[in-house]
């Protein structure tokens, strides 16, 4: 198919020019092409909500001769698209089959995560409800998954911070500690003994503690008050981490579900702030670019003149 | 503190393009201008000497003449930094050259801004929490001196001030707060709209710059204008790290109680780690 006029390249191009109704049309046939293969004019009118009639100029407007054409267009991409996902599983039979094979693997996991640990994550989403304050740990490139935590619960209300267990990163998180707050940490490769530390020593501050990690005899494991223990045996590689995202996804979700009250404030009052930067963008002055500019440009002159003389 | 700089920020979006080049060039050329007559900051400028002279009865001058005065007062303390690498230098007359220079920006500073950092300090010694954002490479600034707070015992928080992360953190700011902005090197419009929002919540906001210009020195409540002459390269971030260092040392002073207990429970807490250490047994490995 020609893929540099399909209708998706010509909805690309004229997008940011359509009609508010033209642009429900555009979404909706883009996002929904394989729907939307299989509808008429009115059907299609219906599912958006415009009337039949724009179904017809907005397919004009594309520069086809009415829906028929456009639709004809949708009708031959969705079948390339089948035919084309089934010639790869063909091509490539050995990939293919090892990837199915993984992701079979891996829902068979999960399953088996949540039937071994459906209570863990209860007692979890549980502490974390009533967490003032929430503090994620992890060392190692499990530390950004830490962070990712502490962003995401931060969306739900929550103050929540990133710890790396270094000794002055643990020793100064520890200060501001206290009843009340829950560390979660996250273990997945190493022994992850300064994890363990902080564990224990947030506990002492009377911190509840939740561990996710695939081996429950480490140091952090046993130093837990909440374990949850996430499979992470792989048959292609070395260990798998996909449980434990899923784990930690499962809390996120939970908790937002429970905390659904604050959740829509915190939304809407960010969505205002939101509204408020895009609005203060719209109203910046090209000058306020010239005048940094311009501090750089005099001390350019300047060095060139001294250079030169 | 001087007041023509106040003046200025105060009505600098409402100015017309000549009025913005004057504007620009007495905040970002402070010392040229104190030395300069109005036929001087005409012709500096490229706007006719009537439109100097318009430019400072629009900010409640008599004339250029009281302005100059302000401005000569301003900078009496100052001398213009005119430090060069010298010629064939060896590398250690060329680093004196550079630490000469660090040192007399920051003399610079401490000479007419004293007002502003008393200010600031005062800011963060009564803010409940702390915010902390910039842009690009003062970023990592704004993180550093985030948990240099927080370990002094006022939570504080570092953001980005793109869209996604702005929001958020002004979701989360409330009356009492206090932010700075990080504004080194690039114009940091997103700082500037952070700052301004901030201050509609009620959060006081400090923003370190090296121009006396840029949106958000001009919206924030204290500007701290450092210096940034380099006799090497086009500017030098040193007095900058350094003014926000004597921020946190600023602080530090002001809460000798605070400070202490937190440093014995820092250390309480590092001998802790190494006795866990210590305890380890072999099979945790």
């Amino acid at each position: 198919m020609d893929t540099e006029n399909n209708f998706k390249e010509r909805i690309r191009k004229e997008y940011e020019r359509l009609t508010p109704g033209f642009r429900r049309l555009a979404d909706f046939l883009t996002e929904k092409t394989v729907d939307a293969a299989f509808l008429t004019a009115t059907e299609l009118a219906r599912h958006v909500g415009v009337d039949p009639a724009t179904v017809v100029r907005f397919s004009q407007e594309l520069g086809y001769s009415g829906y028929r054409e456009l639709s004809r267009e949708i009708k031959a991409y969705v079948r390339d698209q089948v035919k084309g996902a089934y010639e790869r599983s063909q091509m490539a039979e050995g990939m293919a089959e090892m990837l199915e094979a993984l992701v079979e693997y891996k829902i068979e996991q999960v399953q088996r995560f949540f039937a071994a640990s459906a209570s863990a994550v209860a007692e979890a989403v549980s502490a974390i409800v009533e967490a003032k304050r929430l503090w994620a740990v992890a060392e190692g490139a499990t530390y950004h998954m830490a962070a990712f935590a502490a962003k995401r619960f931060g969306r739900l209300g929550y103050e929540a911070r990133c710890v790396a267990p270094s000794m002055a990163g643990t020793a100064s998180s520890l200060l501001a500690m206290g009843e009340g707050d829950v560390m979660l940490a996250i273990v997945q490769e190493g022994p992850g003994l300064d994890v363990g530390y902080a564990l224990h020593l947030a506990k002492e501050k009377g911190v509840k503690t939740i561990c996710i990690s695939s081996r429950n005899n480490i140091l952090a494991a046993r130093e837990t008050d909440i374990l949850i223990h996430v499979p992470s045996d792989s048959p292609v590689a070395l260990f798998d981490f996909s449980t434990e995202m899923v784990a930690l996804s499962l809390l996120w979700e939970a908790v937002g579900k429970e905390r659904k009250v604050d959740v829509a404030s915190a939304d809407a009052r960010r969505q205002e702030m939101l509204e408020r930067l895009f609005k203060q963008r719209l109203e910046t002055g090209e000058y306020e670019i010239a005048s940094a500019q311009k501090i750089w440009e005099e001390r350019l002159k300047k060095q060139e003149g001294e250079d030169n003389g | 503190m001087a007041k023509f700089q106040d003046r200025i920020y105060a009505r600098y979006d409402e100015l017309t393009a000549g009025f913005r080049k004057l504007a620009d060039f007495l905040l970002n050329n402070t010392l040229d201008a104190a030395f300069l007559t109005v036929a001087g900051v005409s012709r500096r400028t490229g706007v006719d000497p009537a439109t100097v002279v318009r430019f400072a009865q629009e900010f409640g001058y008599s004339g250029y003449r009281e302005l100059s005065l302000e401005i000569k007062d301003y900078v009496r303390q100052k001398i213009k930094a005119t430090y060069t690498v010298p010629e064939g230098g060896s590398d250690e007359a060329i680093m004196a050259s550079v630490f000469k220079a660090a040192s007399f920006n920051v003399d610079q500073f401490a000479a007419t801004e004293m007002g502003r950092m008393v200010q600031a300090v005062e800011i963060l010694a009564e803010a409940k929490r702390l915010w902390v954002t910039g842009e690009h490479t003062s970023y990592s600034l704004a993180r550093f001196l985030a948990e240099a707070f927080d370990g002094a015992g006022l939570p504080s928080f570092a953001f980005r001030p793109t869209m996604e992360e702005a929001s958020e953190a002004l979701s989360k700011m409330e009356e009492g707060d206090a932010l700075i902005g990080v504004a080194l090197g690039t114009p940091s419009l997103d700082v500037g709209y952070v700052v301004r929002e901030a201050k509609r919540l009620g959060v006081k906001s400090i923003v370190v710059s090296e121009s006396g210009s840029i949106f958000p020195v001009r919206e924030a409540d204290v500007p701290l204008v450092v210096p940034s002459h380099s006799p090497t390269t086009l500017g030098s971030f040193a007095p900058s790290l350094t003014v926000m260092m004597l921020l946190w040392e600023g602080y530090l002073a002001k809460k000798p109680q605070q400070v202490a207990e937190k440093l014995t429970s820092l250390y309480d807490h590092l001998g802790q780690l190494v006795a866990l250490r210590a305890a380890t047994k072999d099979f945790e490995l």
